[in-house]
This record gives structure tokens, sequence and C-alpha cells, in this order.
């Protein structure tokens, strides 16, 4: 590893502490609020958190954006808007996120909106970006599976998973660094797979899958 | 006005075909969001199980014993002559209040001999609107034909093809149910390519997803498989095909009602019978304009 590669992992676990104060202070907002959790639901529920929001911080550098105070403002914004419309807010995260929620460790509803919460705070990691959110047009509206699912027709991911249907396995892995973050994210939802770590293994699964997405559909 | 006539349809053996077809029908018949509906059932697979269901052994031998089968009016085209639909029909449910119910055409083992004539000893293209001409005069009878399809390109899956307006594709995710679909389409085509007009054939009217497993990787591939195909069919059609929601989850509580020979809507209320409720508003929602 070289000495900057070194700089970037030790700044980025940096990051952690303020982040993860700043969960924290959201468990604690939401534990005085026992109208609405019970204690140990939330205390499970902001531990799984905190681990989920480290894990991410590890291996997104879009992280380096998120400021604690960027993050305690999308807390509110996403609490406001949540209380004003819960369900157009689940739609609308339904559809940004593009993946169903069984990735949740827990399958409880407040598990499920708080790691909705980060991930889309992930993807737009501003208050103004969670707010356009709630205003977001045009935005296919998700189809209900069973139970809390969601099945989204996401175009712009199965467009991507066809044309990497077509690459060679060299040509997709040298094409991995230009591709945008988010499409893989919501391409691996498509098919089913987490992408916790771009490791290798993952990006030959995903290449994998997307070669079997396009021969298993051709006409 | 007319009934509305589906074909339960996958060249994939054991996608839901019969499940579909018979808790669809039970459900239009019996729920209190549909009661009143006159259904009439079609079992065109020579395997019977749809006859089974509804009629269990016993009833199904005294059925065929009194010639109560599509049986006799393939066989009727043999000799080159017509029996009326009423003199196969077999009442299986009625419903005083409400007038509604389920009657059946049955389908008898004996039709496996009858497969391996396509023609029916006649012309092949008469041959294949036996159903469609025997269900013409009960037409106004019903609102609901349900026909259940075997799983291949016979003779009954042709008749099918023409009696029905749409087909309805059950499916399970996995890869062999989807190449079924891509084949549903391409034998339609040139079935219907063999008739003067094309639009006499049923056109492919949408998918029932059985079995879904959520949150399970294959099943999110398979469906993500599904939905490319269909978006290319519609556009090769310029109709879209419709995806019913929502998914039918995977549920003993479907092996045990099948197993009992009970609709589902006859059940205790769980959640895959929801499913199934649901699904039937969608198809009755779907298809409500058209004639």
């Amino acid at each position: 590893m070289s000495e900057g590669e070194c700089g970037s992992v030790l700044e980025r676990r940096a990051k952690v502490g303020p982040l993860a104060e700043g969960l924290r202070k959201l468990a604690d907002t939401l534990e005085a609020n026992q109208a609405l959790y019970e204690p140990i639901t939330f205390e499970r529920e902001a531990t799984l958190l905190a681990q989920r929001l480290r894990e991410f911080l590890l291996r997104e550098p879009a992280l380096h954006r998120v400021s604690e105070r960027m993050f305690l403002e999308c807390r509110a914004a996403w609490l406001r808007a949540w209380q004003q419309a819960p369900a157009e807010m689940e739609r609308r995260c339904e559809n940004v996120l593009g993946r169903l929620p069984h990735h949740v460790a827990e399958e409880s509803e407040v598990s499920w909106r708080l790691h909705l919460l980060v991930e889309v705070i992930l993807l737009m990691p501003d208050a103004a970006g969670v707010l356009a959110l709630t205003e977001a047009q045009g935005v296919e509206s998700p189809v209900r599976g069973m139970g809390g699912d969601v099945h989204v027709e996401d175009r712009g991911a199965t467009d991507a998973l066809l044309l990497w249907g077509q690459m060679s396995q060299e040509e997709f892995l040298l094409s991995w660094g230009r591709l945008d973050p988010g499409l893989l994210r919501r391409c691996a939802g498509l098919v089913g797979v987490t992408l916790t770590r771009p490791t290798l293994a993952a990006k030959r699964k995903l290449h994998a899958l997307a070669v079997r997405l396009f021969r298993n559909t051709r006409m | 006005m007319a009934a509305k006539i589906w074909a339960f349809l996958n060249f994939k053996g054991g996608v839901g075909k019969t499940t579909d077809t018979v808790n669809l029908a039970a459900i239009l018949a019996k729920h209190p969001d549909f009661r009143g509906n006159r259904v009439l059932v079609i079992d065109q697979d020579p395997q019977c199980n749809a006859t089974l269901w509804f009629l269990t052994r016993e009833r199904y031998h005294v059925a065929t014993s009194r010639n109560k089968s599509a049986y006799h009016l393939y066989e009727a085209q043999m000799r080159g002559s017509q029996v009326p639909i009423q003199d196969v029909i077999t009442p299986v449910y009625r419903d005083p209040e409400s007038g509604g119910g389920i009657d059946l055409v049955g389908a008898s083992f004996d039709m496996l001999e009858q497969e391996e004539d396509p023609s029916l000893g006649g012309e092949a293209a008469k041959a294949a609107t036996v159903i469609q001409r025997a269900i013409e005069p009960v037409r106004n009878a019903y609102d609901y034909i349900l026909i259940d399809c075997p799983p291949g390109y016979s003779i009954f899956t042709r008749n099918a093809l023409r009696a029905a307006q749409h087909v309805i594709v059950p499916y399970t995710a996995d890869y062999l149910a989807l190449e079924g679909i891509k084949w549903i389409k391409q034998l339609r085509d040139r079935f219907a390519r063999g008739h003067a007009d094309p639009n006499s054939v049923a056109r492919i009217g949408g998918v029932i997803v059985n079995r879904y497993r959520a949150g399970f990787r294959a099943s999110d591939a398979a469906l993500a498989e599904l939905r490319v195909v269909l978006d290319e069919l519609g556009a090769q059609t310029g109709e879209k095909i419709h995806l019913f929601r929502p998914f039918i989850r995977e549920a003993t509580a479907v092996t045990a009602a099948n197993n009992e020979q009970r609709a589902l809507v006859d059940c205790e209320p769980t959640a895959v019978r929801r499913d199934f409720i649901r699904v039937a508003h969608d198809l009755v929602q779907t298809f409500r304009r058209h004639v």
C-alpha cells in the first residue's frame, strides 16, 4: 500500500468518529420518543445502524463529503418529511433506492426506515437533496410485492446490466473505475446482490449476473 | 355482457397454471368482492388436474361415465358432428343468493389419445375451433371463462388460443419458465399467421408470478429477466404485457389447500390468500374494458 493510500484509509477512519457520534445523537432523539419506539427495539436498531454506517464509511469515498452537520440536517429534514407524508416518503425512497429492503438485518419497520435514511444520505449528502427527494417528479411508481418488499422497474440499471452482459469479464473489470457507484448499487440490487465491498469476487459476480441477464433475455 | 375468456398457459410445467385457474375461479365466484359472478372453467389438460381438483376422483369417474368432459366435444368433431356444451358441463358450485357459481367442462384421461391426432381426423384449422364454437352459445351466460391449458402445444392448447381473448401466463421465477413465455409468443404468432384474422387468436395479456420468495437472490434476478422479456415482447406487439400484482408468495397454505381440494378463498385468511384476491382484482381491472 502506498503512503497516499494509507493516509486515505486513515483519513476515512478518522471520519467514523463524528458520524457515529451523530448517529448516537439520532439514537438519543429516537429513544426519547417512547411513544413511537420501544427502547430495547431502538437500542438494537441504533447499534445496527451505527454498524452499517461504519461499514459504509470504510467503503464509500463519497462519504468524505458528509459532515456531521450535514448528517444532522439531513436527519432533521428526513424526519420532517416522514412526519408530513410517510406514505409518499416511503414510495420515493423505494424508487430512489431501487432495491428491496431484504438486505436489512432486521425486518421491522423501524429498522427498515432507519436503514433507508442512511442509504439516502449516502446518495444525496445534503439536506436539500433529501428535501428534493420528497418533491421528485416523474419517478416510476414502485410495485409492491409481498410484505414490505418493493419491486422497482429501473430501466437505467437494466440497460446497464444488459450492456455489461455483452462485455467480456476483462472489459467489465477495466471499466469498473469509471462506473457510477450509485448505478452499480442499483444494478446489484436489481439482481439481488448486495455490494458490500467492491472486491474482485463481487465484481465478477455482478458481471456473471449481467451476462446471465443478457443471455436469458435474448429473444 | 359476454364473458371474458382467459387461457392459463405456460409451456413449462409446474408453474401454477391449475392452481391459478381454480383459485381465481373460486375467488371470482365466491369472494364478497366479486360475489355473483358466473364462472365456467374448461380443463384442457389431459392430466385432468383442474377436473380432479373440482370433482375429486369419485365424481370424475361419474362425470366421464356420463360423457361429461371435453373429450366428447372433440370426439363429436372427429365424427363430423357437434355436441352442445351444456351436455358436458358439470355444475360444481352454486350460490342461490347471489346467482353466482362455478361450472366445469372437465378433461378426461382419454384426451391423451386425441392428442395424437392434431386434426381430429379432419381439417386442422377446424379442429382448433372446437372449444370456440362450443362456448359461443353460452358466452353470455357467464361472466368469466377460464381455460386451464396443458404444458405443451397440442390441439388442446390451440383450441384454447382460438377460444380465449387473452393468455394469462403463470410463471415461477426461473429460467425455464421464462423460456416458456418466449415460446408462447413465438407459437402464438406462428399459429395466428395461419389465420385470415390474426386477432382471432388470443394475445398474451399478462403474467402472474407464483411461488415468489422475497429476498431470494435467484428470484430477484429472474424477475429482472422477466421484465426485460416482457418489455421486449410488448415492444414487438405494440401492447404492454401486464405483470399482475402482487406476486403470489410461496406458502404451504397453497399446497395444503390443494391437497384438500379446497380453494384458498374457502380457507382461513392467510397472506397468500390475500395475494390471490388482489391478483383477481388486478385481472378484473386490467381487462374491464375489453369486450
